[in-house]
């Protein structure tokens, strides 16, 4: 029973810190989850911290960014994260009619709401699946294939998308060759450079003549922020009394729905919730408020389903969220692998059983609902002015250049620094020029180290 | 939002980098900042940490962790040595005149505006507490109007 005490201690302790470092970020216009989620969840898992810790912090953090990504979105205009952007039309619109308030409150009781509903039907799902689980371990390598493939064609970058896959594979393994000379073996640095991808392309661009007319600004960012308006006595606003009777029922079946689709990009998921909800409302401020409360209940109830439904069923990083922003949950060599050659895996799918994940799951939900919600409602205001007051980009940006110089020198010296380097610059411009995101990337990474073998043996 | 206010930037170098403005030359210091303290504290950590763990391994890890701790503060002098990039408007109510036309802009974008009086009693209420029933009714009530002609 102490061990159990123990455990539940822990978890609560990394979902409480999960929880207040991802809303800060959330507060943070254009932090990508992948960006910021991934490295800090790798660093959590390489430190030890025990299963049900690791998993209750990135629940906690990715539910949290999910709900304070609403403040910069609805009150500066500015989207928080890559979720954040199909909301942007809709919350502008009321920010314009002066009511960006309504807004925030819409996306947040729309969040807390889908999410505790996404993690039981996630769950259930995941139980529905296992069975197959064994089939779909043992066949491993064609099935990162074939996911590759479809995730890089469900890609904004369509058939582009799949055809890079091909040399990108190559580039990684060309990559591991050349630093298996050395007798370095990477991994924590590709998808370090994935993930960092779009800023490590920036980072090159901005130094380019050819970029510059893309680039150049010749004034600083206009934002204006709306008054306060607090409709409610205490600390806690009754998500129930946020939402009207029948924005309660289309958040909670959109989150139902979309926990099952866990195939699917969370953006496209969260893009067709809100066009299927909003042609049956009638009224446009009504049809605004609901959109917004479902869209950002589909943005929290995608990445629960997409991380818990491959974590219990599979153990294998079969979704665009668990190849993303939770990889670490499945891939963090030396402590959590996935070896498609012997077909086992060892990460949180063997670590924690279903019960665990599930109450897991709900504590994490419950710790967001209890630090993120109430702190965004009450708080919406003075934080995003704090921020734009304050947080300089270049802050932002030094402080994350900062953590990668450390995590791939840590891992591998320069020869990582060398990894990150090249696949963020080939990611990152991939990514912008023919829309072949990190998704496809963490794909096209297992492809090449799962895939390849199984592929190379078949050819004799 | 008074003309007055749009102070023009000092910074004649500005560019948009991963979503937001800076200043090419201050974020090449940032990044020098940020790249600089963190390697330090991790190096550093890496010399007085050796054997301060069970196995080499984890005195490593020790040292990561220290290093970590070096970004942040980097990021906290950079933020101290620079300002945002950003102009704060505080927000004032529009006239009328630029609400209607908001919702105009509403309907190109996302469709018919429709009868605010059909709606549920709360959402009726709800509008009014927001003070955009009036708004949206009249809107609504113009259209009807032309409609009739």
């Amino acid at each position: 029973m102490d061990g159990l005490m123990y455990e539940i201690l822990i978890a609560v302790a990394m979902g409480v810190l999960g929880s207040v470092l991802f809303s800060l970020i959330g507060l943070v216009s254009g932090t990508d989850e992948t960006t910021t989620i991934a490295p800090i969840t790798l660093l959590v898992v390489l430190l030890g911290t025990p299963p049900a810790g690791v998993f209750t912090f990135w629940m906690a953090a990715a539910i949290s960014k999910h709900m304070t990504h609403a403040v910069p979105t609805a009150l500066l205009g500015i989207p928080g994260d890559t979720l954040a952007t199909p909301l942007l039309q809709q919350a502008t619109a009321l920010r314009n009619l002066g009511a960006p308030h309504i807004a925030l409150r819409k996306m947040l009781a729309g969040a807390v709401i889908s999410a505790f509903i996404a993690v039981p039907m996630a769950v259930l799902f995941a139980v529905i699946l296992a069975p197959f689980g064994s089939y779909i371990t043992a066949a491993a390598p064609w099935i990162f294939l074939v996911a590759a493939i479809f995730i890089a064609f469900s890609s904004a970058g369509r058939w582009a998308s799949v055809v890079a896959l091909v040399p990108f594979i190559f580039i990684i393994l060309a990559m591991q060759a050349y630093t298996g000379v050395f007798n370095t073996k990477l991994a924590i640095c590709y998808f370090l450079g994935i993930a960092v991808g779009p800023l490590v392309a920036e980072m090159i661009s901005i130094l380019s003549p050819v970029e510059a007319k893309r680039m150049d600004r010749d004034a600083y960012r206009e934002t204006t922020i709306a008054p306060d308006v607090k409709s409610w006595g205490g600390y806690f606003p009754n998500p129930f009394k946020v939402l009207d009777r029948s924005q309660t029922a289309k958040v909670a079946a959109a989150s139902a729905v979309t926990s099952a689709t866990f195939v699917f990009s969370p953006v496209a998921m969260t893009v067709l919730a809100g066009e299927i909800v909003g042609a049956r409302v009638k009224h446009a401020y009504h049809r605004l408020t609901s959109v917004l409360a479902v869209k950002n209940g589909v943005t929290e109830s995608t990445y629960i389903a997409e991380a818990l439904i491959p974590l219990i069923a599979f153990g294998l990083p079969l979704s665009p969220v668990a190849a993303g922003p939770a990889a670490p949950l499945f891939n963090a060599p030396p402590r959590f692998t996935v070896d498609a050659a012997s077909g086992t895996v060892n990460n949180l799918h063997n670590l924690l059983s279903v019960p665990e994940f599930l109450l897991y799951g709900l504590l994490s939900v419950v710790i967001a609902a209890a630090v993120a919600y109430p702190f965004a409602m009450n708080y919406a205001r003075t934080a995003a002015a704090f921020v734009a007051r304050n947080i300089s980009h270049e802050a932002i940006i030094g402080t994350f250049f900062g953590l990668v110089l450390v995590i791939g020198l840590w891992e591998g010296g320069i020869m990582g620094l060398a990894v990150i380097m090249t696949i963020g610059l080939v990611g990152g411009l991939l990514y912008r020029i023919i829309g072949f995101n990190t998704g496809v990337q963490f794909m096209g990474y297992y492809a090449a180290v799962l895939s390849m073998p199984a592929i190379l043996k078949l050819l004799g | 939002m008074s003309l007055a206010e749009k102070t023009p930037a000092k910074e004649t170098d500005l560019a948009e980098v991963w979503g937001d403005i800076v200043s090419r030359r201050q974020l090449a210091i940032s990044l020098i900042i940020g790249g600089a303290v963190s390697i330090a504290f991790y190096f550093a950590a890496l010399r007085l940490l050796a054997g301060a763990g069970a196995t080499p391994a984890i005195d490593r890890a020790l040292a990561m962790l220290v290093g970590i701790v070096g970004c942040i503060v980097g990021g906290f002098i950079c933020s101290r040595l620079f300002k945002p990039k950003r102009h704060l408007n505080e927000d004032a109510a529009g006239s009328d005149a630029w609400r209607m036309e908001i919702v105009q802009q509403i309907e190109a974008e996302e469709g018919e505006i429709g009868d605010a009086r059909a709606l549920p009693p709360v959402v009726q209420q709800e509008m009014k507490e927001v003070g955009l029933f009036d708004l949206f009714d009249q809107y609504h009530q113009n259209q009807l109007k032309q409609k009739a002609h």
